[in-house]
């Protein structure tokens, strides 16, 4: 059993007191950061890169690790406790737990997140550990035309999901990539778009340009904004839960667990199997449908561990493909390359002892998530006391700090700033932020396979259609473009569909505006970092009601694809 | 559908504009760029960043005439106002910090941005304020200069801190 002697090693390792510290002040300090409201777990890590870049790699991981964790546990409180996702993959948690909280049930609400963030945590560890060495030595196959497909598919599928126009998405996807060009390029030997500054001939330093998008907008938006309200009232919480609670979620654990990591294998899905999730349980349940929108445990446990396995699936593609599935990711991918690791197929034989020892250190920091977080919710909730004005020039001061970390010049400073600004107006215009991220991260390799693959090829773009797996793929991303002309007619063809099955008139309403019938939680509309723009900590998740609709005639598969394109045009119905 | 409301969108239009001439911008530049001089590659160094810049124009363009047409105007509340001058003081503020952290150092100016921008929001709490202004450059003082070795620049204060 070679994977067990490997994880027996990456547990010795990350289990060394001082890793054992750096993975419990992680997780407090992700936990913390998470409750800020507006701060979710990818502006959590890209504030806290700096940190860790002062130690050695696998410390430093290992703290970016439970900073992740600790941030997506933070990101439940406030979902559950004052509605506030932090970032995407906890929207639909606000819906029952929002709903619990209101009933007096935080408590449990809070309890089976935290234990089906440890379900999902310890399942999808082991999942990983068994399909990770796999598709690695698949992957080493893969030639420049496939990986170049695969990467352009993750690209279209990322800026797709974050919600908003499609067409902004992808322009500020294309915003990142064209920044990345910014310095020199490894094939040609000389700089580039650097209009002769020699600062910029190492390029856009990626941290700097995340922490300028993710926190700058986000700070300024909350100081500035007119209405202000006073701190969100949230009573003692006591994290119990019943015997019938453990009964109801048990279930719903590992079903999201299962879900969750599925999804996220798929590249750009992330963390979204919670949007699965939640159609799910409520199609699922007999005895309780009644109850979800209205504070249904089951509607909490399913899609809180959907969520966290989704961080299991989203490692396999990005230490075996270096494909990161999500921003979140990316960053993870960003700091791997820092430490001159290049995530992809070579990763997991040469540097194995690492990420052995950084899944064992993200199992730890589940452990602890449990253990030590639980009994501190109050103390966390506390924070949301902190009035805004000290809190949001708190998180300046911070990324400005940081910003000087990474280049202990003025420069870099400099830069933090201008893109901050740049970053500031993207969300004033409704342009998502994550894709430019996610661009960034991803055009130097796509820039890079193109050319392999057409180098190999002598120009012949057929190289892109070789193969069964060449075509698959390319049959892929033409479906995903086309997908948002294709979908009114599946919509109409779903609602006949039911229609037969249930035997009832269609009405012609329901043809021409099919979305009203089969209408799925708004919660799309929010990116991971868009969500809280200029809005108070109580204002930015839609009504449960929006859900209870369409929920039960939905297909849990379809649930994503159609609402990442009507995320869009969902305005017009109104 | 029908009785709806409809109305333009004058702010994707002005956004669409500024995203194409960024775009025509940047395609020039990438334009100037040299050719690989191994002339082995198919793709040269220019290509990629032209080819992102069209994509920039193209789509500043859609989005500014998408900004014209009328369409169901939104129901939604009115966006949150972020205040002009409210905004603008705080970047000034922020700017000037940014400026003044190397040649200040890390502490003095920590402690004056984080109390320029506490009072100007909150100016009656000037007692918190200055505690928080205190204390939080510190504590992160400490975590960064001796925790993570770390070295924040001394500025004014060079050789009078430990």
């Amino acid at each position: 059993m070679d994977i067990l002697a490997n994880l027996a090693d990456g547990f010795a390792s990350a289990l060394s007191p001082i890793n054992l510290l750096f993975a419990f002040l992680g997780v407090l300090i992700g936990t913390m950061v998470g409750v800020i409201p507006g701060i979710g777990p990818t502006t959590a890590i890209a504030l806290l890169i700096p940190v860790s870049f002062s130690l050695d790699p696998v410390s430093g991981l290992i703290l970016l690790c439970g900073i992740y964790y600790g941030a997506m546990y933070g990101g439940s409180i406030t979902s559950i406790l004052i509605r506030t996702p932090g970032e995407i993959g906890t929207v639909m948690s606000t819906i029952d737990g929002y709903e619990m909280t209101k009933r007096g049930r935080g408590g449990p609400a809070l309890a089976t997140a935290a234990v089906g963030s440890f379900v999902a945590g310890t399942v999808s560890t082991v999942l990983l550990m068994l399909m990770a060495p796999l598709l690695a030595s698949v992957s080493v196959a893969f030639g420049s035309n496939v990986y170049f497909l695969l990467l352009l598919l993750a690209l279209i599928m990322l800026s797709n999901l974050t919600g908003g126009s499609r067409l902004k998405a992808g322009i500020a996807t294309v915003f990142g990539m064209a920044v990345a060009m910014i310095g020199m390029d490894p094939q040609a030997g000389f700089s580039r778009m650097t209009l002769g500054v020699l600062e910029l001939n190492g390029g856009i330093d990626f941290a700097i340009f995340a922490m300028a998008l993710f926190a700058v907008p986000e700070a300024l938006a909350n100081l500035t904004r007119r209405r202000r309200e006073g701190a969100p009232q949230v009573g003692k919480v006591k994290v119990f839960m019943s015997k019938d609670d453990w009964r109801r979620s048990t279930a719903p654990w590992f079903r999201g667990t299962f879900l969750g990591f599925f999804v996220g294998l798929l590249p750009g899905m992330g963390t979204l199997g919670s949007f699965f999730s939640y159609p799910m349980e409520k199609r699922l349940s007999r005895k309780h449908k009644a109850e979800f929108g209205k504070g249904a445990i089951e509607g909490v446990a399913g899609p809180e561990a959907a969520n966290n396995a989704g961080v299991g699936g989203g490692l396999v593609p990005l230490f075996t493909l270096g494909i990161p599935g999500s921003p979140t990711l990316a960053l993870l991918f960003f700091v791997f390359t820092m430490y001159g690791l290049q995530p992809g197929p070579q990763l997991m034989s040469e540097q194995s002892g690492l990420i052995w020892a950084i899944i064992a250190s993200m199992y730890i920091g589940n452990v602890l998530l449990l253990v030590l977080n639980l009994p501190l919710v109050g103390a966390f909730v506390q924070l949301l006391k902190i009035p805004d004005a000290k809190l949001y020039s708190g998180v300046l001061a911070f990324v400005a700090l940081g910003a000087y970390a990474l280049g202990f010049d003025l420069f870099s400073m400099g830069t933090m700033f201008v893109f901050g600004i740049i970053g500031y107006g993207m969300q004033k215009y409704e342009f998502p932020l994550a894709p430019a991220v996610i661009g960034l991260v991803l055009a130097p390799m796509l820039e890079s396979s193109l050319r392999r693959a057409l180098q190999i090829s002598a120009g012949d773009p057929a190289t892109f259609v070789d193969g069964p797996l060449a075509i698959t793929l390319a049959v892929l991303i033409a479906l995903v473009i086309a997908a948002p002309a294709l979908l009114p007619l599946l919509r109409k063809g779903g609602i006949i569909a039911t229609a037969l099955f249930s035997r009832r008139q269609v009405t012609t309403s329901e043809l021409e505006n099919p979305s009203g019938d089969l209408r799925t939680p708004t919660g799309f509309g929010f990116t991971a970092d868009d969500s809280q723009a200029g809005e108070g900590p109580q204002s930015s998740v839609p009504e449960g009601e929006a859900v209870s609709g369409g929920a039960n005639q939905l297909q849990p598969a379809s649930t994503g694809q159609r609402a990442n394109d009507d995320a869009g045009d969902r305005r017009a119905e109104d | 559908m029908t009785a709806e409301k409809l109305g333009r969108k004058p702010a994707d239009t002005v956004a669409g504009a500024v995203v194409a001439g960024v775009g025509a911008a940047y395609t020039i530049v990438a334009l100037q760029t040299p050719p690989d001089p191994s002339s082995a590659s198919v793709i040269g160094p220019a290509v990629f960043p032209t080819l992102l810049g069209v994509l920039l124009v193209l789509g500043g363009v859609a989005v500014a005439i998408g900004g014209l047409r009328l369409r169901p105007a939104r129901a939604k509340a009115e966006p949150a106002q972020n205040g002009g001058w409210r905004l603008w003081v705080t970047v000034a503020i922020f700017g000037a910090y940014v400026i003044a952290f190397i040649p200040v150092g890390y502490l003095l100016s920590t402690v004056a941005f984080l109390m320029g921008v506490a009072s100007y929001f909150s100016p009656h709490k000037w007692k918190s304020n200055l505690i928080f202004a205190i204390v939080f450059p510190l504590i992160v003082l400490v975590v960064f200069e001796y925790l993570l070795r770390v070295p924040l620049p001394e500025g004014l204060l060079a050789g009078v801190l430990p």
